[in-house]
């Protein structure tokens, strides 16, 4: 497991242009680990990039936690930036709102996407929305920042607004910089639901 | 040295199930043990083996293979701390069955307990709190995913999509787990339920109401697996059959992965068997949400893909039904035991004492237990009937 280092960015940086601001969504108390296992995820959102996984020998997309190949068995993985398009696999609206963690008082969206990295990701919405986007519907990504670590954000294309908060540079899926990060993605144990 | 008879279920245990805050998993664990030894007709020095299966998540009092020492019991033969998230309880029984046959203990007491109601907060806080910041998991939590509910709403909203299923097959299901709960004094929600009620109480997650989602209780169970002629009054229920199934579904795009893949486990099952689905009297199945219902009934092979649905709500699946399935209230209104909510149950079915929620004649069952999102299946075939 030896990601490329040709580039180094620091795992933690602030939104381009609001460092400070609160999410929309959730308290800072639940930022992710930016230095952990997902670091080259962060440190690309960090850049505005979406960074994902691949196997570094056959190419396929990997799951984010994948630390060997299930195409061929190498356990050499290759982060790179990705094309920030996709559409909606699955969705629901969250009515529960835990107390501290949740900052919203209306229900917020959670979709799971479909990239056309081949990858799916889990994510909520760019800004504050009551309603829930459609099975299928395209959507593109943008980024969110939760305790100063920018996560990836769905951006529903025909009803809102991307503007402040998306980066304006789209990444290109075989952009050459940014393929790698600066620490070595660690296995972790975490809890993955019940 | 080889045991005499062909291991079998011997004892069971329950403590009582609460809704409020109080004990911890060692003492609840401790209950559970004596009771099911108890029920067996023995005692702690008659067991020789000891599986402990504690809840997931970070939990500093979570049940471990200290338990052997805290819990009074003398030199063991086997000891394990049994771990495959929610489809343990099931496995437990598999690797006592197997130990037994092997020679490597003659008596093996399999153990849950959990205490998730805590002072000051409900489970839903406990859950929402679970899960760290790293990982793919940290990444979720970030985005609003906090607890379970959210994770197999998505699950829900996919599967509609896919089957063709709406709110009225969670509703059925509700509604049928409900009726069998009626006749479960241990069930901690014995109140009538109907399609008014399920569509008035609180939405969690769409399309997931409260009434969709398991009820957390602390508590604990305990079985004896014995080889071992054991003096209590209850029948044999023996191990049949078992199977387990761990589908590697990548989430990738496009393709499913949010379930599939468990059948094997239950085909596997039956043909140790040496039955079929027709011969199945009641199944009981893990159902931490209404939609895993639905959804096992359809990856098992119990009905056709795409009409779970259809057969809840024509009322197959209740009380007076011909597909009996979580006839003490499942998890949704009896208790949520993980693993051991299904197989309590069945043994309490293959015995004849459910009472007044007894399904007449009954003598096989399936108990599914799953895992993780449905990434790990464990199945057992009990039968009063030996396979030898
Ligand atoms: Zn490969």
């Amino acid at each position: 497991m030896s990601p490329n280092t040709d580039a180094t960015i620091p795992a933690v940086l602030a939104a381009p242009d609001a460092p400070d601001a609160e999410d929309w969504l959730v308290d800072a108390a639940l930022a992710p680990l930016a230095d952990g296992s997902l670091a080259p995820l962060y440190a690309g959102a960090a850049a505005g990039e979406l960074t994902l996984p691949f196997c570094a020998t056959c190419g396929l997309a990997l799951e984010l936690e994948q630390r060997a190949c299930d195409g061929c068995g190498a356990t050499d993985i290759r982060w790179r930036p990705v094309e920030r398009a996709g559409t909606v696999h699955a969705v629901t609206l969250v009515h529960r709102r835990e107390p501290g963690l949740v900052r919203v008082t209306e229900p917020y969206p959670v979709v799971d996407i479909e990239l056309t990295s081949g990858h799916r990701l889990i994510m909520t919405t760019l800004t504050a929305t009551g309603s829930a986007p459609a099975i299928g519907r395209p959507v593109t990504v943008g980024f969110r920042v939760v305790g100063g670590v920018a996560v990836p954000a769905a951006v529903l294309s025909t009803t809102e607004s991307s503007a402040p908060s998306e980066p304006s540079d789209a990444a290109t899926p075989d952009s050459p910089r940014a393929t790698g990060t600066a620490p070595a993605p660690v296995p972790s144990e975490t809890e993955v639901s019940q | 040295m080889a045991s005499s008879l062909e291991p079998a279920v011997v004892g069971l245990g329950l403590t009582s199930m609460s809704l409020s805050a109080g004990g911890v998993p060692v003492d609840l664990a401790i209950e559970a043990v004596a009771g099911a030894l108890a029920d067996a007709g023995l005692t702690a020095r008659d067991v020789d083996g000891l599986l402990v299966n504690s809840s997931q998540g970070v939990r500093p009092d979570r049940l471990g293979v200290a338990l052997a020492r805290q819990g009074g019991l003398g030199d063991l033969r086997l000891l394990e701390h049994v771990e495959i998230k929610g489809a343990t309880a099931v496995a437990m029984i598999q690797r006592a069955v197997l130990a037994i046959r092997a020679g490597l203990a003659s008596t093996v007491v399999c153990v849950f307990a959990d205490a998730p109601l805590r002072a000051g907060g409900t489970s839903g806080s406990t859950y929402a709190h679970s899960g760290g910041s790293d990982g793919a998991r940290g990444l979720e939590r970030a985005s609003g995913v906090l607890g379970s509910v959210p994770t197999y709403a998505l699950l829900a909203s996919r599967y509609f999509a896919v089957s063709g299923g709406d709110p009225e097959d969670l509703c059925a299901v509700a509604v049928s787990t409900r009726a069998w709960a009626l006749g479960n004094p241990d069930a901690v929600v014995r109140k009538p339920l109907d399609a008014e009620g399920y569509f008035a109480s609180r939405m969690i997650s769409t399309p997931l109401r409260v009434l969709d989602c398991a009820r957390p209780v602390n508590g604990a169970v305990a079985l004896v697996v014995s080889g071992e002629a054991t003096p209590g009054p209850a029948p044999r229920i023996h191990v049949r059959g078992m199977g387990q199934a761990h589908p590697m579904r990548r989430r990738r795009a496009p393709g499913e992965s949010w379930f599939g893949g468990g059948r094997a486990a239950v085909d596997g099952a039956l043909a140790m068997a040496g039955l079929t689905r027709a011969d199945l009297d009641v199944v009981e199945l893990y159902d931490p949400f209404s939609v895993v219902t639905l959804l096992l009934l359809e990856e098992y092979g119990l009905v056709e893909p795409g009409q779970a649905g259809k057969v809840v709500r024509s009322g197959a699946t209740a009380p007076g039904g011909d597909l009996p399935v979580n006839t003490g209230g499942g998890q949704l209104s009896g208790f949520y035991l993980q693993g051991m909510t299904p197989l309590a149950e069945a043994v309490v079915q293959l015995r004849g004492t459910g009472g007044a929620r007894q399904v007449p004649g009954a003598s096989t069952a399936l108990v599914g237990g799953i895992g993780g999102r449905g990434d790990h299946h464990a199945c057992l075939i009990l039968d009063l009937e030996p396979s030898r």
